[in-house]
């Protein structure tokens, strides 16, 4: 075959998979959007239940975010530029809620914060319970999402190259600022997918969801919860919520590829 | 860079030929090689056609509240039957239909709900002739041993600050809680007693094992079970506060065969098995209640 033949077959390949690919991924979401029509949509938007589940999965999964990139970024950022002991322990130990089913994270949750749990037996004696509430949402959510974020920051800061900040560092800038100026900005487009990735994983959670925080419209129902009942009975709802959670994830992922090719060109 | 017509046609034929050597090694048979090994006694044994025609899987879909009985009766109706082997799809009724509905398979519903039998006959789902009543469940109330939540009536379900757990409204134990809670309330309590009784409801599970285990685990301080989960857990970990019958909703199971099974001597076979004087023990050893209570 010569190298004129070999390209084209190349190209042929290229259409057919990529091709493949996109049928795959958008021919079912397509499908939930041909099940209903646009006043049954428009219609179950203003259901309580639907109201309810958007607003607690946006709240809950937003604070989750926030607290995983507060702790999670000094701590990837230590972790990738200290040696401590139990290092190797601590990697194994973020990767662990990526293998874990979250059913499983959700019991052991559950035999933790719960009343009769480890910590929550003392937190129940002061009159704190955990388990049922808003919290355990936010908890659970934590839990199965933060190595998304933790993982990815982790790489990131380990892959710059530390001249830059030891130049700083010699030039007398203080920690903070070494971060702030140099680490930060060279790895933010990243950062951002990251944090992309663990948003989208804490608006999906179920399995830990259901098991510490129950379910509860309006309180600890997700929107998975809340799609995951109704299916069981209004068939209406649950297509509804589904189509909002994918326009929503379209809308923020659109957003996020907007912003970070902008940085891109500065960065 | 345009396409030429000559690579994208052999690529379109090599893609067929892809298929359709993929979905000939999909159907044919395993032909198993009825070799004697050498050494061995001739016996001109005709050796029968491999596994095809002797070992059966049944597939039964079943209401989740008997997910300790099916441990007992897939061995048994091996036992009873050798050559079957039985398995179990457990999950709330509601959900089973919904998996009928949408193209599931399936040889035997055993439902937890004459409404949803019924919905699932007038769609076609079941073949209509073969649908029996297989066994009943009340609903009762449990509370974890130790009883934390300090529940000893139901009138304390109404008291301000319990957590309680339920099934959904979809679900066969869900409703007929909601029909039992709706008697109480009508007949020795008052709508106070049932508004604050729901605001106590921290959690609405899919399927009514979910219920149990929130109450073995002591995370909950009541639930609304079947009798059934209450007689046959594990002595010591549960209390119970019976409902009046007469407050009470009783669930009448079905059995039937469903219009996408691939056998259906087998599956009436599993059938009469459970209707009959041993299917029905290995019901109530583990708590079930003989039809009509």
């Amino acid at each position: 075959m010569n190298i004129q033949t070999s390209r084209k077959m190349a190209l042929a390949v290229a259409i057919v998979s990529i091709g493949l690919m996109v049928s795959y991924l958008a021919l079912p979401i397509i499908a939930l959007f041909f099940h209903t029509s646009p006043l049954l949509f428009l219609s179950s938007l203003q259901e309580q239940q639907v109201i309810d589940a958007l607003l607690i999965s946006f709240l809950t999964a937003g604070i989750a975010l926030l607290v995983i990139v507060l702790v999670g970024t000094p701590a990837a950022y230590f972790h990738s530029r200290l040696y401590y002991p139990g290092k190797r322990f601590v990697e194994i130990l973020i990767d662990l809620p990526l293998v874990l089913p979250p059913a499983v994270a959700g019991l052991a949750l559950l035999l933790f914060y719960g009343r009769m749990g480890l910590l929550g037996r003392y937190l129940h004696v002061v009159g704190i319970d955990i388990a049922f509430t808003t919290i355990a949402v936010v908890l659970a959510q934590i839990f199965v999402a933060s190595p998304f974020y933790i993982r990815n920051a982790k790489e990131l800061f380990g892959q710059l190259d530390p001249v830059y900040e030891q130049t700083a560092q010699t030039l007398g800038a203080s920690p903070l600022r070494v971060f702030a100026t140099i680490a930060l900005p060279l790895t933010i487009n990243g950062l951002v997918s990251g944090m992309v990735m663990t948003f989208a994983r804490a608006l999906g959670e179920f399995g830990a969801t259901i098991m510490v925080a129950g379910n509860l419209p309006g309180i600890t129902q997700t929107m998975p919860l809340a799609i995951y009942g109704a299916m069981q009975g209004d068939f209406n709802v649950a297509i509804t919520i589904s189509i909002l959670l994918v326009l929503i994830s379209f809308g923020i992922m659109a957003i996020i590829s907007i912003v970070t090719r902008k940085r891109g060109l500065l960065a | 860079m345009t396409v030429d017509k000559k690579s994208v046609v052999i690529s379109a034929l090599l893609s067929i030929i892809l298929c359709i050597v993929l979905v000939t090694t999909g159907c044919t048979n395993t032909a198993t090689t009825p070799g004697a090994t050498p050494g061995t006694t001739i016996t001109t044994q005709k050796t029968a056609p491999p596994t095809q025609a002797s070992a059966k899987t049944l597939i039964v879909f079943t209401a989740a509240s008997l997910k300790g009985a099916s441990d007992v009766i897939g061995p048994a109706y091996s036992n009873a039957t050798p050559g079957t082997t039985v398995k179990f799809n457990l999950d709330g009724t509601q959900v089973l239909k919904q998996q009928l509905e949408n193209g599931a398979k399936a040889d035997v519903l055993i439902s937890a709900s004459n409404t949803y039998t019924n919905a699932l006959k007038n769609e076609g789902y079941l073949v209509n002739e073969t649908v029996k009543n297989l066994t009943s469940n009340y609903i009762i109330v449990i509370v974890p041993a130790g009883n934390p939540g300090h529940i000893n009536s139901l009138a304390d379900l109404g008291t301000p600050g319990k957590k309680i757990a339920m099934g959904t409204p979809d679900v066969p134990v869900g409703v007929n809680t909601r029909q039992s809670i709706a008697k109480l309330t009508n007949s020795t309590f008052n709508t106070t007693w049932n508004t604050t009784l729901f605001k106590n409801v921290v959690s609405y599970e899919t399927q009514e094992p979910g219920v149990v285990t929130k109450v073995v685990l002591g995370e909950v301080d009541a639930g609304f079970v079947y009798e059934s989960s209450y007689k046959a857990a594990q002595p010591g970990t549960l209390n119970a506060i019976v409902i009046p019958v007469k407050d009470n909703s009783l669930q009448t199971y079905t059995i039937g065969i469903t219009n996408t099974t691939s056998d259906k001597d087998a599956a009436f076979k599993f059938e009469t098995f459970m209707v009959s004087p041993q299917g029905q023990q290995i019901l109530s050893d583990f708590g079930f209640r003989p039809i009509g209570g």
